[in-house]
Parts: C-alpha cells; sequence; structure tokens
C-alpha cells in the first residue's frame, strides 16, 4: 500500500459495481424468491430504489468532502465521542457482515460443489487470499478487479442465454400470488443486503483521482445496472424451474448445472460455480479493505498494512463462530441485518450529513 | 478438533510473518492497538477450537436490536 494511492473515475465505477454485484448474485435469488416468490424482481428493483437514496447521501457528502472518508469527515463535524461512537459501531457491523458473507460463499460451496470439506477450509483461504489482496492496496484491485468483473458478467450473461430453451415466461405469472406484503418484505431484506452497504463505500471514494470528466452519473448508472441484473436473475430461474424455483438455495448455479447444448456444452456448473465465488472474493476484499479504512482512521493508527491481516483474522474467527449452521446465518441475514444496517450504519450517515447541511 | 487445531496454527503463523514485515513501521499506540486485536483472535480461537456456543459478536449486537427486528419480521409474515 503506498501512501497516496488514487484510482481513476472508470475503476471506481467498476470497483462499485464489483462491490455491489459481487457475492449478491449468488447470495439474493434464493432467500428473495423464497419471500416474495415471483414478485421477487420488483423486491430487488424496490430496494434498488433506496438504494439511490443512500447513494444520494453518500455522493453529497462526496462533493462536500471530496479528500475525506466518512470517518474522517465524522471527526470534523461530530463531537469526538459521537464520532467514536459512530465509528466503532460500523466497523463492528462491517466485520459481522463480512463474516456473514464468507459464511454464504463457504455454504455455497460445501451445498453445492464440496460437500465433504469443512466449511472453515473455505473461510480460511477466501480470507486469505483477500488479505494478500488488500495489503497490495486499493490500485491494484482496481487494476485486477476490472478484467475479473468482465469475466464475472460474461458468465452470467452466458449463463442467462444457453439456458434460453428452458425458459417458459408463463411460469411468471401470477406475479403478486402473496400480495405485497411479501414484495415489501423481500424489499426490507434487500435494503440491509446488498443496498446500505452503498454507504461503506464513502470509505473507499476519497481515492478517486478528480477532474472534470461526468462521475455520479455512473455511479447510478451501476447502480442501476446492478439492480438491472438482479432482476433478471431473478426472472430467469423464475421461467426456468417455476414454483419449484423457491426450494432452490442457489438458483443461478442451479441454472448454470442444467445447461446442455446437445453433447458439447454440458456439466460446465464447475467453470460457472469459479465465476461466482469470484464475486464473493471481490466483495469480501473490498470489505476488509473497508474495515482495515475504519479502524486505522477512527484511532488514527500509521501503519495501514500492518492491521490488514489481523482484522482478516478477526473475520475469519467470526465467520467460523458466529453460526452454528445455516439456519443462524439465515436469521441474521433476513432478520438482523437490515435495522442494524439502518440503526448502526445509514442513520449515523443522515446524522452526519444533517450537520453537515446546516453547518457553513 | 485436531484439523481445527491445525488450521489455527498456520493462521497464527501466517499472522507472525506478516508482523516480521512489519514491525519497524509500528508506532507504539500501533503496537498495543495489535495486541488488542490479537488477544480477541486469541479468545475467538478457542471458541473455534472448543466449538462451544460462548458471547459473540453477533451475541452483543443482538442485545438491542434482537426483539425490534423480530417484531419487524412478524409484521411482515403474520
Amino acid at each position: 500500500m503506498k501512501q497516496v494511492e488514487t484510482i481513476d473515475k472508470l475503476q471506481m465505477v467498476l470497483l462499485f459495481q464489483a462491490f455491489i454485484t459481487g457475492s449478491t448474485i449468488i447470495n439474493i435469488q434464493g432467500p428473495f424468491i423464497g419471500i416474495a416468490e415471483n414478485g421477487a424482481w420488483i423486491s430487488i428493483l424496490l430496494a434498488n430504489g433506496f438504494g439511490a437514496l443512500v447513494m444520494v447521501v453518500v455522493l453529497y457528502m462526496y462533493e462536500k468532502y471530496p479528500t475525506l472518508s466518512y470517518i474522517q469527515y465524522t471527526k470534523v463535524l461530530m463531537w469526538k465521542p459521537v464520532a467514536y461512537l459512530f465509528g466503532i459501531s460500523l466497523a463492528l457491523i462491517v466485520i459481522l457482515f463480512t463474516a456473514n458473507i464468507t459464511y454464504g460463499m463457504g455454504q455455497f460451496l460445501t451445498t453445492s460443489m464440496m460437500k465433504e470439506t469443512p466449511l472453515y477450509i473455505f473461510h480460511f483461504l477466501i480470507i486469505m487470499v483477500a488479505s494478500l489482496t488488500v495489503r497490495q492496496g486499493i490500485e491494484v484491485m482496481a487494476r485486477m478487479f476490472h478484467g475479473i468483473l468482465y469475466f464475472l458478467f460474461f458468465i452470467i450473461f452466458s449463463i442467462l442465454v444457453l439456458n434460453v430453451t428452458q425458459y417458459h415466461p408463463e411460469f411468471l405469472n401470477p406475479v403478486l400470488s402473496i400480495g405485497w406484503k411479501p414484495v415489501f418484505h423481500a424489499a426490507y431484506v434487500g435494503i440491509g443486503f446488498p443496498y446500505i452497504d452503498i454507504m461503506y463505500f464513502a470509505m473507499i471514494l476519497p481515492y478517486l483521482k478528480r477532474d472534470d470528466k461526468p462521475f455520479k452519473r455512473w455511479m447510478y448508472g451501476g447502480l442501476l445496472l446492478n439492480g438491472i441484473i438482479l432482476a433478471v436473475t431473478i426472472i430467469a430461474s423464475i421461467m426456468v424451474f417455476g414454483p419449484m424455483v423457491t426450494y432452490e438455495k442457489f438458483p443461478i448455479f442451479q441454472l448454470a448445472r442444467i445447461i446442455e447444448i446437445g453433447e458439447i456444452i454440458q456439466r460446465v456448473e464447475s467453470v460457472f460455480g469459479i465465476a461466482l465465488i469470484i464475486g464473493s472474493y471481490m466483495k469480501i476484499t473490498l470489505m476488509l479493505f473497508i474495515i482495515v479504512e475504519i479502524v486505522t482512521q477512527l484511532f488514527d493508527l500509521s501503519n495501514k498494512r500492518a492491521f490488514v491481516f489481523p482484522l482478516g483474522l478477526l473475520v475469519y474467527l467470526f465467520s467460523t463462530t458466529s453460526f452454528n449452521n445455516e439456519i443462524e446465518l439465515g436469521e441474521s441475514g433476513l432478520i438482523m441485518e437490515t435495522i442494524l444496517a439502518f440503526s448502526l450504519g445509514f442513520l449515523p450517515l443522515l446524522i452526519v450529513a444533517a450537520r453537515a447541511l446546516i453547518k457553513r | 478438533m485436531n484439523e481445527r487445531i491445525i488450521v489455527t496454527i498456520i493462521v497464527y503463523l501466517l499472522l507472525a510473518y506478516t508482523w516480521f514485515l512489519d514491525r519497524d513501521k509500528k508506532s507504539r499506540k500501533d503496537f498495543l492497538f495489535y495486541m488488542g486485536l490479537v488477544g480477541i483472535s486469541g479468545y475467538l480461537s478457542f471458541i473455534f477450537i472448543s466449538g462451544k456456543a460462548m458471547f459473540n459478536l453477533d451475541d452483543l449486537l443482538d442485545i438491542p436490536f434482537e426483539r425490534p427486528a423480530r417484531m419487524i419480521f412478524s409484521y411482515f409474515t403474520s
């Protein structure tokens, strides 16, 4: 990690896309369809709309304090103990959510591909690789994720296109078979994961190299693209599996599994699975980077690089000890995550933004 | 359990290696904070190896937020 690192606008927008789409592409379809059934795609678009609101606040603060991160302008604007309270609570939830994502990735591997391997082996490997990447700094991450993201999008596009003969559009009806309440419920879950995550990105924005080229519209465009991609994957899953889709934990992986084009393209799920894991890897890496930024800036620690491994170790140990089984993970994600992210993440950001608004 | 101990040892060896890589660049404050993190990791490693259900980060956050979270969940699922 160099002392002063910068990345350009395209890299920042692609990092944002990797951050917001990363692990969601595996994890979101199952819970959303489980709650809202055929209306799940409406839920994701509603949650995406809320994500736009979060982004308005984040970009407003960025415009006002372009060289400062969330922790730094909180320290400038707020009374010191309050700034520490906001910072510590943010660090706690980001560590917990990174542990959730790590567990989710491990669960994906153990339930779909390598069923005999213990979860903690996957957690250890992914956190180790993520820590090594974070140690290299944001510039290396931006360059690396640039290529990987294109590969991820290519794989998602391939999954959708290669299944085109299996689509049954009639499965999409009735859209609101169980009414609006489950749709709003799924949207509520989606607000917690992944859309409040946008505010954690306020820790990365100061690394942007400033010039006159448009930036905000690309960030909004990236957010909209993310909503469309997730909605399309949900619609594709429903069109292929019909009512049975609610029993699939990872519908996008099942979509990859059933691809069969003659005798040439079949049983390609492992290759597709690798791409989906790469999505989680990018998300975990960026979350770990954000944790390091939060902790070192909050406590004014001089050497960021030195704290990557101990914080990575903390995330690894939380991911292996916080949840005894996938039911506990499900409860954490579906019941707790939104209220935690809203109360300890977004609400403090709103208070800081309000303070910035009234301060001349 | 043996496998868990082996993985934990590997993790701490890696940590020790990075500690030596960065040892010249740490101030006293950094050192104390670093040791605090290692201390918390030690506690979590004990939970991990023993496999016991003990107090953890999610339990800490559950204290103020579990009740309202479950109320919202009940509202949506009722």
